[in-house]
């Protein structure tokens, strides 16, 4: 218990200095979100400035980023038709300031939260959240603390939240998928290899895994996009449509696009980039579980299981399985990073809308809000999935089971 | 000790090497052994004298680097040539062996209890669970284990060395093994605990009459149990004959420099040289490149040119039918103490 | 009995050390490396694609392509042509693509050899600072340590880069700044396990002052350590520029990089799968090459991982 409350300590201390770090690398480098290749006017980027708390001292905006930002609204206030959805936490005040959005000159209604130690800019309207109330508006808390990424500096019509809810569903989609055909079929290989240590099969595997390691996403990607969505399609275009003129097709469609590469949505989309991201995993876990399973095989305690007559799946089932294991799990933290890195590049290659696009697009764009939320958001996965592993190697390890904790 | 009867477990001719980067080692060398019923054989010879590879061989344990020839006869079958499928009901059931690591020797993340109720059900497929459970505690009462229920459900870091290397002769011993192959039980033991060890083991051995093969580089313990003892050198076969007579009148020259280098706290004046203890001047040969000779004729204070040249076999000493030894010269222990002390 | 005094036992260490260093581990280890016989063909290798980024303007004279040079006859991406010396085809510019493969390979290199470098001191000054102190500050040091290998550092170095600018040393130290922990734990591994070695006991007996252990014993024998995870960085650290050169975060244009390369080449790669051939095949016989090399050092300088 007290274990499981140290970890969650460590947890939030971990994620504040990675938001720390985050933020203050962003606001001392040179440039900022709003000074594209056409700045806006003075007044506008003022005013964009004081909407997302940039003129706050930077000690202040950590405070407002953590425990409460800023409202939200821009422009056409007040617009029949269009539903507005002020997120002001509970101490704010509201104020109005000249038209924020560079595109709009209207007015805007701007809810902002006293920073307990810095000086408030801009003018208070007396009686603006009640009458905002009365309009039906709805009030929400917000603050990282209360699970609020606040919007995007990018794009300021788009909550981070929203990105996040959208981005990391399609980033699971074949993430977790390759992670299971790494595990699931890696594990096995790298025991048989060391079963059949220095036969052919070990080389096959040992082939694999050197393949897998050493390939990188990069040129893994477009080779599969090109092997299955671009020669195996002709192929089997010419074959089946051409000369045994078994499928009918429309004249316009050219390709079977069996496999299909680009964006929009499908279960077959995701099969490359599973592929892509699989067989790298698949050799490192390959290699590290053939060199536990033959460590394991090598030890005395399989050497007694061998004289006890038991047969060779028992011994690799039951004596080799656990030790083996756990270097392999021992590895998830990496492969945490692997997969996060990879996502970047899998990402792009086939244009899919995950959040390791969305990580690239903030980072270049100097888009911070969104920045900060798919930092917190990757480095949640990261802990949680080293929980998971902790938790599995206790589950595995009776030395650490009844030992309480490791060293 | 009845010698007159059929070997239960006979070795002819066995050679084991093992391929290394740098080069083939040649471990054993040719060994012809029996094995006899309600023995205890005791198998003496420094580290790498290949004594636990030659047993090892014969449950098919050696490491996947090694090749061996010969024959290993159990039962009229050639355990050597076994595949493993057909050696596994041999191995644990009427073969056991014992080893010499307690603290490795046992699966740190199983409980005792699956590590023993497997040994059981794999030889007794009809035995039901509780049985075999009940079994393991008898088995585990018998070697002095306190509070066996409770040791069962225990993790082998949870109990001593001592405590380990119990639980591993009770494993060894739940299926009623015919010969029993004990690896250097005790050296990694306390020696109070070596005594308590020991002493079970002598107890199961005359309780149920199997052969027990006892490797060992201790020569007290081998005085102690043994009833017949063989020693090895450089992967040869060097002496063998009953205890009482190979450590009173040994006729290899190495056996005698073994027994002068051991520390004896009741050995007589005569016997304990007047200063420090024995020392075997050199090493053990090179198993990589073996000399052409008498392997240990490099090292021996009585060899001549003959010995250099020529492997020297096994043969039975003039006059007796137990004993046997594997070198040229001829005569008495007392003769070859003579050339020792005076090579020195 | 004769009296010790401190110079004379310093040189009869160092000489010890000497002695023991230079016959039975450096020289073992070269025979045994050179009996593997995959590392030798491995090294080989390494040894012709360095002299060929070395010589890369060789190629420009060779082929008569320019790096930047865009052939206006084989203008706009034309399929690998060794008539017309375009030995990998060219790309939409009608650019020679073998010619700035040699030249992307170049930047690899030098990352190679910059990048490294950079996680070499900070990994070996970390790792021996870390097991020369002992106590707490290395459970703290090990600790931070442990947290940063489960982190990806590299999502750090592209927030860093977008954010600092892409100035080609900047890509190169950012890249070392990500790769040094591995090296900063074997250091640390073998500063403590000589520490606690016989003869720096004995030279600690003998009176020689921690400098004096530190410059004569632990520094020479923490070098071979250190190259052979040296080897074993530079991939990992090519590997690195090469991802940021895909996402356009590292080097930029006139200079290239094989990551560059293969991005522009897989944003092609329907029209002209050519674009990625080429350096997608040196990236990848250099990193297995390297990995080989890397691999058989380790191996030929700690035999007991095999």
């Amino acid at each position: 218990m007290s274990y499981a409350l140290q970890r969650f300590g460590q947890m939030l201390v971990i994620v504040i200095i990675a938001l720390l770090a985050v933020f203050s690398t962003q606001r001392l480098a040179p440039g900022g979100p709003f000074d594209g290749e056409r700045p806006p006017p003075p007044k506008i980027l003022e005013n964009l400035r004081a909407y997302y708390d940039m003129d706050l001292s930077m000690p202040a905006q950590f405070y407002t980023y953590l425990f409460g930002m800023a409202g939200r609204e821009i422009g056409d206030n007040g617009k029949p038709g269009k539903a507005h959805w002020f997120v002001v936490p509970s101490n704010a005040e509201i104020t109005t300031l000249g038209g924020t959005n560079d595109r709009s000159t209207a007015e805007g209604v701007f809810v902002r939260q006293f920073c307990p130690w810095d000086q408030w800019l801009g003018q208070v309207i007396p009686g603006a959240r009640e009458q905002l109330r009365e309009q039906g508006t709805v009030f929400r808390k917000c603050g990282v603390v209360r699970g609020d990424f606040g919007l995007s500096m990018a794009r300021r019509s788009i909550y981070v939240n929203d990105y996040v809810r959208d981005g990391l569903p399609a980033t699971l989609k074949y993430a977790i998928p390759s992670l299971l055909f790494a595990l699931l079929l890696g594990v096995p290989m790298g025991f048989y290899a060391a079963y059949r240590q220095n036969k052919p099969a070990d080389f096959f595997m040992i082939t694999i895994g050197m393949f897998g390691t050493v390939v990188p996403n990069l040129v893994m990607a477009p080779l599969l996009i090109f092997l299955f969505a671009v020669q195996l399609d002709s192929v089997f275009h010419w074959l089946f449509v051409e000369t045994l003129e078994w499928v009918e097709l429309g004249r316009r469609q050219r390709t079977l696009n069996w496999i299909p590469s680009g964006k929009t949505g499908g279960v077959m989309h995701y099969v490359l980039p599973t592929l892509v991201l699989g067989t790298g995993l698949l050799g490192r876990i390959v290699r590290l579980s053939r060199a536990g399973a033959l460590e394991a095989l090598r030890s005395n305690y399989v050497r007694t299981a061998r004289a006890k007559g038991l047969p060779a799946h028992v011994i690799l089932l039951r004596h080799v399985f656990k030790p083996a294991i756990l270097p392999v799990l021992t590895y998830m933290g990496p492969v945490t990073a692997f997969i996060l890195t990879g996502s970047l590049v899998i990402e792009r290659a086939f244009s899919l809308p995950g959040l390791g696009r969305q990580f690239i697009a903030a980072a270049t764009d100097r888009d911070y809000t969104l920045l900060m939320g798919t930092t917190v958001i990757l480095l949640l996965a990261i802990i949680l999935l080293n929980f998971i592993v902790d938790l599995l190697y206790t589950w595995l390890d009776p030395r650490i089971r009844r030992g309480g904790g490791r060293s | 000790m009845s010698t007159s009867q059929t070997p239960v477990l006979s070795i002819k001719d066995l050679f084991i090497e093992f391929e290394t980067p740098d080069g083939a080692v040649k471990a054993v060398n040719g060994i012809n052994l029996d094995l006899f019923k309600g023995e205890v054989l005791g198998i003496v010879g420094e580290s790498g004298s290949g004594k636990s590879q030659s047993w090892m061989a014969t449950l098919g344990l050696l490491a996947e680097n090694a090749t061996t020839s010969g024959e290993v006869t159990f039962d009229g079958e050639n355990l050597l040539t076994l595949p493993p499928k057909a050696l596994n009901p041999i191995r644990g059931n009427r073969i056991a062996m014992v080893f010499q690591d307690p603290m490795t020797s046992l699966n740190p993340y199983l409980t005792i209890e699956t590590q023993m109720v497997e040994a059981l059900r794999i030889h007794n497929k009809r035995m039901s669970k509780p049985d075999a459970r009940k079994r393991c505690v008898e088995m585990l009462d018998r070697v002095a284990i306190p509070a066996a229920d409770k040791r069962l459900k225990q993790f082998p870091h949870e109990l001593s060395g001592g405590m380990r290397q119990r639980v591993m002769i009770a494993l060894a011993l739940l299926n009623d093994p015919e010969v029993l192959i004990a690896d250097e039980p005790t050296t990694a033991l306390d020696v109070t605990i070596q005594a308590e060890i020991l002493d079970i083991l002598l107890d199961l051995q005359r309780e149920r009459g199997m052969a027990v093969v006892f490797i060992t580089h201790d020569l007290g313990v081998v005085a102690e149990i043994c009833s017949r003892v063989c020693v090895m050198y450089a992967g040869r076969l060097a002496e063998i004959g009953p205890v009482q007579d190979v450590f009173t009148d040994a006729r290899h020259p190495y056996t005698l420099s073994l027994l002068k280098a051991t520390p004896r706290a009741a050995q007589s004046q005569a016997a304990q040289s007047d200063d420090a203890l024995y020392a075997i001047p050199g090493a053990p040969p090179n198993m990589r490149m073996p000399p052409p000779g008498c392997p240990f004729e490099p090292r021996c204070a009585c060899a001549d040119a003959h010995c250099r040249e020529q492997v020297p076999a096994l043969e039975p000493l003039q006059g007796s039918e137990t004993r046997l030894k594997a070198c040229f010269r001829e005569g008495s222990s007392a003769a070859l103490l003579e050339a020792l002390v005076h090579e020195r | 009995m004769t009296v010790l005094n401190r110079e004379r036992n310093e040189e009869a260490l160092a000489a010890a050390g000497e002695v023991l260093r230079s016959r039975s581990l450096t020289q073992l280890a070269i025979a045994r490396f050179l009996r593997n016989r995959v590392a030798v063909g491995a090294t080989l290798i390494v040894a012709v694609m360095i002299l060929m980024a070395t010589f890369a303007p060789l190629f420009e004279l060779m082929t008569g392509y320019e790096m930047d040079f865009q052939d206006r006859n084989f203008y706009s991406g034309k399929a690998p042509d060794w008539d017309a010396k375009h030995y990998f085809g060219t790309d939409q510019n009608g650019r020679d693509i073998f010619v700035r493969t040699m030249f992307g390979m170049r930047i690899s290199m030098l990352v190679a050899l910059v990048a490294a470098s950079v996680a070499l001191v900070i990994g070996v000054s970390y790792g021996a600072i870390s097991g020369l102190a002992g106590g707490l500050t290395d459970t703290i040091m090990m600790r931070i340590l442990d947290l940063l290998i489960s982190y990806p550092l590299t999502l750090i170095a592209v927030i860093a880069l977008a954010y600092f600018g892409r100035n080609i040393f900047i890509v190169f130290i950012i890249i070392g700044l990500v790769e040094w922990q591995i090296m900063a734990r074997v250091i640390r591994g073998q500063v403590i396990s000589l520490r606690n070695s016989d003869f720096i006991e004995a030279a600690r007996a003998a009176g020689v002052r921690p400098i004096g252990i530190l410059v004569r014993h632990i520094v020479p024998n923490v070098t071979g350590v250190a190259i052979v995870y040296m080897t074993l960085i530079i991939p990992e650290v090519i590997l690195v520029e090469s991802f940021l050169g895909y996402l356009g975060l590292g080097v930029q244009e006139p200079n290239t990089s094989l990551g560059v390369l293969i991005s522009e080449g897989a944003n092609a790669i329907e029209r002209k799968p050519w674009m990625t051939y080429g350096p997608g095949m040196f990236l990848v016989v250099l990193l297995l090459a390297l990995n080989f090399v890397g691999d058989g050092l380790r191996d030929a300088f700690d035999p007991k991982d095999r």
